[in-house]
């Protein structure tokens, strides 16, 4: 059987096209309500939002004051339709590090303007752009790398221009991997309450209306069952805690358990539960992460860099 | 050199992220001082609370709208229903004491008239699903509860 050899650091790209596709599902579901969501005419005014504006932060609101912007519609249209633009950019990741800026910018000064609106989609969306930002996502399966190569063919590629540094690389993975750690391990520890040691507390989260799908009828009477709902409380309650742990084991069995374990949690919240946007962004952060667990190469992430084939390339 | 200075920035930036998410309740000014204008910044920093400590009963605003050609429509706002929703729902969860019912109801009545601009009259009423429990399910079958905990009537 013929396997595909991946290029060194494709969890970058994985990151970026991840982040990238976010942001454009993202302006295709807001786009309609703009005026609503994100305007002083909306559903959050001035006399909100104003008190919560963090010290040294700039803001969607300020930005229209600021600039004594009157078609706000307008401006809000023409603001998405940048970011989109932006978006896909840094999907085929042509002027990757320019279009991250301008992603990541777009959506500070609406996160910052309107966090009374944000939910943990918006935060995780935010941390993984700073991270496509200030990593080298722009080398690996991207428009830049290729555009490059060709540039230079024939020259060997080196410093920025050339494949990432084995032991940078290592650093970027690292400091997702901890990141991501650091997540599960609060949303862990801090379940703390009576719906959760009781493990009642799955079923609690299907009965919201907000929770609501196709699938909820079938997911209520299996949680009904005897046993069902306490394990599924439980048994995210585990992953949660101990995926910090476990993921650093050096056993790649154990460690693609685990990260198969937060996906199925994952899957599981944007399927049963409704919640896409915050499950596929928490797929991407995994996978970015720990994407290298299913590498044939076991406890890819802890192997000294030549273990996982960086190296300088001659092009010829 | 590079390295150096890119170990000591991320160490910097986890740091923050771990202080933000909420694991510990610190009281410190000047760490608010960092950590907030940080985050803003660089969206490391905010909390990782979710469902916690426990996952609660649904907030969900009820306005009830009499137009100007004397139909009453119902709305139920924070049920999830698109994206819009979805953020409105964030906003309804912040509050969460009796003065803020208050003014949430206004901000609803506030939405409202924006969305209907020949709207006249509206009832708002706030309250929470109360889920069955698993053996009362087991039984009939019976749906989340709506208990009121405010109401208000606003006008255009």
């Amino acid at each position: 059987m013929k396997t595909i050899k991946l290029q060194p650091g494709f969890q970058l790209a994985i990151l970026r096209i991840g982040v990238a596709i976010t942001i454009l599902c993202k302006v295709a579901v807001e786009f309609a309500d703009l005026d609503m969501l994100f305007s002083q005419h909306g559903i959050i005014q001035n006399v909100l939002s104003r008190p919560m504006q963090i010290r040294f932060s700039l803001s969607l609101p300020w930005l229209v004051e600021t600039l004594h912007i009157s078609n706000e519609h307008l401006f809000l249209r023409g603001l998405y339709i940048v970011f989109a633009c932006a978006g896909f950019m840094l999907l085929i990741g042509y002027r990757s590090r320019f279009s991250a800026f301008i992603c990541l910018f777009i959506h500070m000064l609406i996160f910052n303007g309107y966090n009374l609106l944000a939910f943990g989609f918006d935060g995780f969306l935010f941390s993984l752009l700073f991270y496509t930002l200030v990593f080298p996502v722009g080398k690996v399966y991207a428009a830049d790398a290729l555009l490059e190569r060709h540039k230079r063919s024939g020259t060997e590629l080196t410093g920025s221009t050339g494949p990432i540094d084995p032991r940078e690389l290592r650093l970027y993975l690292l400091v997702l991997q901890v990141h991501l750690c650091i997540v599960y391990f609060v949303a862990g520890i801090s379940k703390n309450g009576a719906e959760w040691t009781s493990g009642t507390a799955v079923w609690s989260a299907l009965n919201q209306p907000q929770f609501y799908t196709p699938l909820t009828p079938f997911f209520k009477d299996l949680m009904s069952l005897s046993g069902v709902t306490a394990a599924f409380t439980w048994g995210t309650l585990f992953v949660e805690c101990l995926f910090p742990l476990f993921i650093f084991i050096r056993y790649a069995q154990l460690n693609r358990l685990m990260l198969i374990s937060v996906l199925l949690m994952h899957c599981f919240i944007g399927a049963v539960m409704g919640l896409q946007l915050f499950a596929w962004i928490m797929i991407v952060f995994d996978l970015s992460a720990f994407a290298g667990v299913f590498s044939s190469k076991p406890s890819f992430q802890q192997l000294p860099a030549p273990a996982i084939g960086v190296r300088k390339i001659k092009v010829v | 050199m590079k390295l150096k200075l890119l170990k000591l920035l991320f160490s910097f930036h986890l740091l923050i992220v771990f202080l933000g998410s909420n694991l510990f309740e610190y009281k410190s000014k000047f760490l608010d001082n960092i950590i907030l204008p940080y985050a803003a910044w660089t969206g490391g920093g905010f909390g990782y609370s979710f469902f916690s400590p426990n996952v609660g009963n649904q907030t969900v605003v009820k306005a009830y709208t009499l137009h100007s050609d004397k139909t009453l429509r119902q709305d139920a706002l924070g049920a999830g229903t698109d994206m819009l929703d979805n953020r409105f729902g964030s906003v309804i969860q912040t509050f969460r004491n009796q003065k803020a019912y208050e003014l949430m109801a206004r901000t609803v009545a506030a939405y409202v008239f924006a969305k209907y601009p020949d709207a006249g009259v509206t009832h708002i009423s706030v309250g929470e699903y109360q889920s069955p429990g698993i053996s009362e399910y087991r039984k009939n079958k019976p749906k989340a509860r709506f208990r009121e905990i405010y109401n208000g009537t606003y006008t255009n």
